[in-house]
């Protein structure tokens, strides 16, 4: 997909829950986020619905991108249904793998460092731009393997994006949750990353628990992520911001408030077009 | 003579036809064996030797000895990797990739610990191919056991909208309230007793209904009214719809259950509520999403995903004759699967609602109402007598219904091994956690249910071929 800087902001919006139904409705959002598997199965005219009331994204999870041999073709063919009825602007799945052949993990862990791993995925990200002719983002994950091997992580991304002309949907709280957990700088991780190919962030609460953090999204946005999310908007040319909040629901208010401190970014990075800056520049 | 290996306490498998239903129940985990691997787990449990069970699975099945050595080994690596047996020893299996390993790893906890002792023991022992070994080798166990811990955090949904206590975010005027306080806001400033109030009885459970808007009552009543009891003995739930700034609040006793803006949106909400009640009181083995109706003394189910004509085919057989027991519910109860009426009014949408209209001329006058998936539905009242909330029925047919408007109107025996995993597809709850003699008592069942497919394009064809299958041909079908 090509991408280039901008002067217009990126579009904020929040990932669709039905439990935040009635208030989108009341308030629709510069863009939703979509979950693809709820719809699998039924729910295209709430699909139609929800593409009236603003543009759409489509998250999947199910593609299980690196996982050796073909992709599923039933995930493929129930994704491309919700495609169809959402029109997105485009669609986005993880970085990592969810099934083998033998097991269903039930959710993604990320690509693991083997000789072929990168291979794999790129097969698999030029399989589904080609089945369904939208642009395409892999998206970096909570994790606590080690994730790239002789790659680091944003190189295993920058190579993914250069052979496949996928983009990138870069999680922040993900990053953040991961920098805290495995003790490493996210800004530096930023600087590796060929903020190029960067299309969409989610941004989203986090909570420890014990000894490790996690990607809660029941929790506000903290500071850090925010502050990150200034900086990439302003060096990257982001298109959508999607707040993940899964739980423990605020009123309104405050839920149109961090939407609105992200609107406030979006804004002021795109007034800042001209003079972009690399994460940690400034440091 | 060394056994093949050892089945591992939790792990069982029943013989379906020329299928084998596995059970972990450690892992809660259910899943039909093709045949090959039926055979080699009788192999297991006959306690054969390697050599033996490779001969036997070469005759069988007509290939020569060196792929049958290879099929056995590679089977029961595979099992032994996913913690289902143990002691394995055979040559001869492939090798497996560095995803297929980890995916071993991460599922089977006993694997991470031997994987912990001695990660080349393991490798060598999968067998992983020779080119993953070092980034295998380099693996950290504790990774490992944290990336475990965490997707068995997603499994049980610490991270999704789900939790209880979770409330909907209202569309409030008051944009600083959350559904709690306006609720409480509400009842405070009360004016207007709940003076408007009906009981319903669904599987036994009497839920009571309050509300102060007769405007709204006009709206909510009809959906409920062939449920109603004019005098209960005692109530089992309570339920009070409250007008709020900016839409309605569902009170379930002095808790906040469920909100909706609009007036539209209040039945499918209050519909759905005394659902949840009536079935969270209720005891069953499985819930499938189903349509149910009875022929005689059995019943016969029609499972499917929404989309599927479920409801089209149920409201459409009703006027053939059959009794109602549900469009959208089986409630299989232990030990026989016997199935319970829920009978709630049958949600037709606009596409249903075309096809029905001649059998149901009333479908136009009924209130249109939008559900939270955005669809309008109308609600249809199921044709009286209906069953007694007591009379549970055995299970005569299980037919899978699938509108194919191009293909055909065709009703198909399938396998009851097939027709168990399509069953499980639609599964909407297990309440318990699935244990042995349940898994059991499910395969026993299936032996005895006759099972089949029907694709649909002609509503009067596929009628006439479910009448014909239950051995009735119009108005006698009820029992």
């Amino acid at each position: 997909m090509a991408l280039r800087m901008t002067s217009t902001p990126a579009r904020v919006g929040i990932a669709y829950r039905p439990a935040l139904a009635s208030w989108i409705e009341s308030r629709p959002p510069q863009c939703l986020e979509v979950a693809a598997e709820p719809f699998y199965k039924a729910g295209e005219r709430q699909l139609r619905g929800l593409a009236a009331l603003c543009p759409l994204v489509v998250h999947s999870t199910r593609l299980s991108l690196g996982t050796p041999g073909p992709i599923d073709p039933e995930e493929l063919h129930w994704l491309a249904r919700v495609v169809a009825a959402a029109d997105p602007l485009w669609v986005s799945d993880h970085l990592g793998f969810s099934r083998t052949a033998e097991v269903d993990l039930g959710w993604t862990v990320p690509v693991v460092p083997g000789p072929e791993s990168l291979a794999v995925v790129v097969s698999h990200v030029r399989e589904v731009q080609e089945q369904l002719g939208r642009p395409f983002l892999v998206e970096n994950v909570v994790h606590f393997l080690p994730t790239a091997g002789v790659r680091s992580e944003p190189e295993l991304l920058n190579t993914l994006c250069r052979e496949t002309g996928a983009g990138i949907l870069l999680d922040l709280t993900a990053l953040v949750v991961n920098a805290r957990n495995h003790g490493f700088d996210p800004r530096r991780w930023l600087r590796d990353l060929a903020l190029e190919h960067v299309a969409q962030l989610h941004v989203g609460g986090c909570a420890l628990d014990g000894e490790r953090w996690h990607d809660s999204h029941r929790d506000p946005v903290p500071d850090e992520v925010l502050e990150l999310a200034a900086e990439v908007l302003r060096a990257a040319p982001v298109r959508a911001v999607i707040l993940e909040r899964d739980g423990r629901y605020p009123p309104p208010a405050a839920l149109e408030a961090e939407l609105g401190r992200l609107e406030a970014l979006a804004t002021e990075a795109a007034s800042d077009a001209g003079s972009a800056q690399r994460p940690g520049d400034h440091a | 003579m060394t056994p093949l290996g050892c089945i591992a306490a939790d792990a069982c498998l029943f013989v379906l036809e020329e299928h084998g239903v596995f059970f972990s129940e450690l892992r809660q985990e259910l899943q039909v064996f093709n045949t090959p691997a039926t055979f080699i787990w009788c192999c297991l449990e006959e306690g054969l030797g390697p050599s033996e069970a490779v001969a036997a699975y070469a005759e069988t099945f007509g290939i020569d000895p060196a792929e049958a050595q290879r099929q056995v080994a590679d089977m029961l690596h595979r099992w032994q990797g996913l913690g289902h047996v143990s002691g394995v020893e055979m040559e001869g299996a492939s090798e497996i990739d560095l995803t297929t390993a980890l995916g071993r790893l991460l599922a089977n906890p006993a694997l991470r610990r031997q994987h912990a002792e001695s990660a080349v023991d393991v490798a060598r022992a999968l067998p992983l191919r020779a080119s993953d070994m070092d980034a295998f080798l380099a693996l950290d166990p504790a990774a490992l056991e944290a990336e475990a811990d965490l997707l068995r955090r997603r499994h049980l949904g610490m991270r999704d909208g789900s939790a209880a206590g979770d409330q909907a975010v209202p569309a409030a005027l008051d944009r600083n309230a959350g559904l709690v306080e306006l609720a409480a806001r509400a009842r405070a400033r009360r004016g207007t007793p709940l003076t408007i109030a009906h009981c319903y009885s669904l599987l036994g459970t009497i839920v009571r209904i309050q509300l102060a808007s007769a405007e709204a009552a006009a709206i909510v009543h009809p959906v409920l009214v062939h449920l109603e009891v004019r005098e209960p003995g005692a109530v089992d739930a309570a339920l009070d719809i409250l007008e709020v700034e900016s839409g309605w609040v569902l009170l379930e006793g002095i808790v906040p259950s469920g909100y909706c803006a609009r007036l539209p949106d209040l039945a499918p909400l209050v519909k759905s509520a005394v659902r949840r009640i009536a079935l969270n009181r209720h005891e069953y083995f499985l819930q499938i999403h189903a349509g149910v109706v009875s022929s005689g003394e059995r019943c016969l189910i029609l499972p499917a995903a929404a989309g599927s004509g479920k409801t089209t085919l149920t409201a459409a057989l009703l006027r053939a004759g059959f009794a109602y027991f549900s469009d959208e519910y089986a409630l299989l109860e232990q030990p026989d699967m016997r199935v319970r009426p829920v009978p709630l009014a049958l949600t037709v949408k606009p596409g249903a609602a075309a096809v029905l209209a001649s059998r149901y001329p009333e479908l136009a006058q009924l209130a249109a109402h939008r559900r939270e998936d955005e669809q309008t539905v109308r609600y249809l009242p199921p044709p009286q007598p209906l069953p007694p909330a007591s009379r549970s029925l055995p299970v005569g047919w299980i037919v899978f219904p699938r509108y194919a408007p191009d293909a055909g109107t065709a009703l198909r025996p399938i396998g009851r091994a097939e027709a168990l995993q399509r069953l499980m597809r639609e599964c909407l709850v297990l309440p318990e956690a699935l244990e042995r003699r349940g898994v059991e008592a499910l395969v026993r069942w299936m032996r005895e249910v006759a099972c089949f497919e029907l694709t649909m394009s002609d509503l009067d064809q596929a009628v006439r071929l479910v009448a014909q299958l239950c051995g009735t041909t119009g108005r006698d079908a009820r029992g």
